[in-house]
């Protein structure tokens, strides 16, 4: 059985930032969701109905290609906000999220959060911030690889960065394709 | 700030209320640059969100061989250094002014307010838009890199929101 929400949620850094008033508040509007391995969070296309907090475990994120076939485009990791582009801005969702491993979320229904943003609610403003936190570190990291890619685009596809067990992504498809051709 | 900029800033941020209105031009400050001039440089702290305004600049990154690798080019209405000041780290780009350019500097720490009503809903209204602006510096710059990697007819073919996902946050 998974720990409860409430010490996954004290075991995130980023939710240090919150008072224990808000850590409570936060888990008072969320609903935790326990997702088993395989089901899926997401379907790519269908209506943006939450955003979620994912507590632990983790989710895999894949789009369809022309073909139908799943490419892999990233993992998602305790701590990562999934889903707040669709909530934001009503538009279908872009990729599926599927559970890799067992996971526990927070989920956010888009009703709740256009009555927080009404509100100005704190706790909004905190994890829409985490969530931008979260995307901030992923243009960090798709820069660095513009830059390597510039000077080395073959080993852009073949080698993994160093301590990054995610950094295949898209590329490492494409790659794989390349091989197989 | 002027009407014009007013409005860009309401076309960014949405409607806005007088109070919000009212906190934000307290703080904005315009700023102007010559062409060749640098908006920001590699590697330095940020303070401040830049909404460019008029003028085109250009995002440039240091490539492991020392030369400058283009990123992307920025037209207005358009957030810059928002992964900076959002993330809290240095600058990952340089950007540089290719014309007469102005640029309206927003604290970063209005991302972060207290529990105040205003400032909270003015932050929640800056956080969209930084989120609106990363999305889509992030499709740009995905399809940059699969343009590098040599896969351009296979992005074409693609018919995907690549977004937030298509590379995944670092180990």
């Amino acid at each position: 059985m998974a720990p409860r929400p409430r010490i996954l949620l004290e075991r995130l850094p980023s939710a240090r930032e919150l008072s224990r008033h808000e850590r409570r508040r936060l888990l008072e509007l969320l609903d935790p969701v326990e997702l088993p391995a395989g089901a899926v969070l997401y379907e790519q296309g269908s209506a943006p109905e939450q955003l979620a907090l994912l507590l632990s475990g983790t989710l895999l994120v894949t789009a369809a290609s022309c073909d139908g076939e799943p490419i892999p485009l990233g993992r998602a990791e305790p701590g990562a906000v999934i889903g707040e582009m669709g909530v934001i801005d009503g538009v279908p969702r872009s990729a599926t999220v599927h559970a890799e491993r067992a996971a526990v979320l927070l989920v956010l229904s888009r009703e709740r959060y256009a009555a927080l943003e009404a509100a100005a609610d704190p706790v909004l403003v905190w994890l829409l911030n985490h969530a931008a936190r979260g995307m901030a570190e992923r243009i960090g990291a798709v820069t660095e690889r513009i830059a390597e890619a510039a000077v080395d685009p073959v080993a852009l596809a073949e080698l993994p960065k160093p301590g990054a067990q995610r950094s295949r992504g898209l590329l490492g498809w494409l790659d794989s394709l390349r091989r197989r051709a | 700030m002027t009407p014009e900029h007013e409005r860009l800033v309401r076309e960014l941020l949405g409607p806005m209320g007088p109070a919000e209105a009212e906190l934000l031009s307290r703080h904005l400050v315009d700023r102007r640059y010559p062409p060749g001039f640098a908006v920001f440089h590699e590697g330095l702290a940020p303070r401040d969100l830049l909404l460019l305004v008029e003028g085109r600049l250009r995002l440039s990154k240091l490539r492991p061989d020392k030369r400058q690798e283009r990123i992307a080019m920025v037209e207005p209405v358009a957030l810059l250094g928002i992964a900076a000041a959002v993330g809290g780290f240095p600058y990952p780009t340089t950007a540089m002014a290719l014309e007469p350019s102005t640029c309206l500097a927003i604290p970063a720490a209005l991302l972060r307010p207290g529990a105040e009503p205003v400032a909270c809903s003015l932050a929640l209204q800056l956080t969209r838009a930084c989120l609106r602006g990363m999305n889509a510096q992030l499709r740009a710059a995905n399809a940059r890199l699969l343009g590098l990697a040599g896969e351009r007819e296979l992005v074409a073919s693609l018919s995907l929101d690549l977004g937030a996902w298509s590379l995944p946050e670092r180990a």
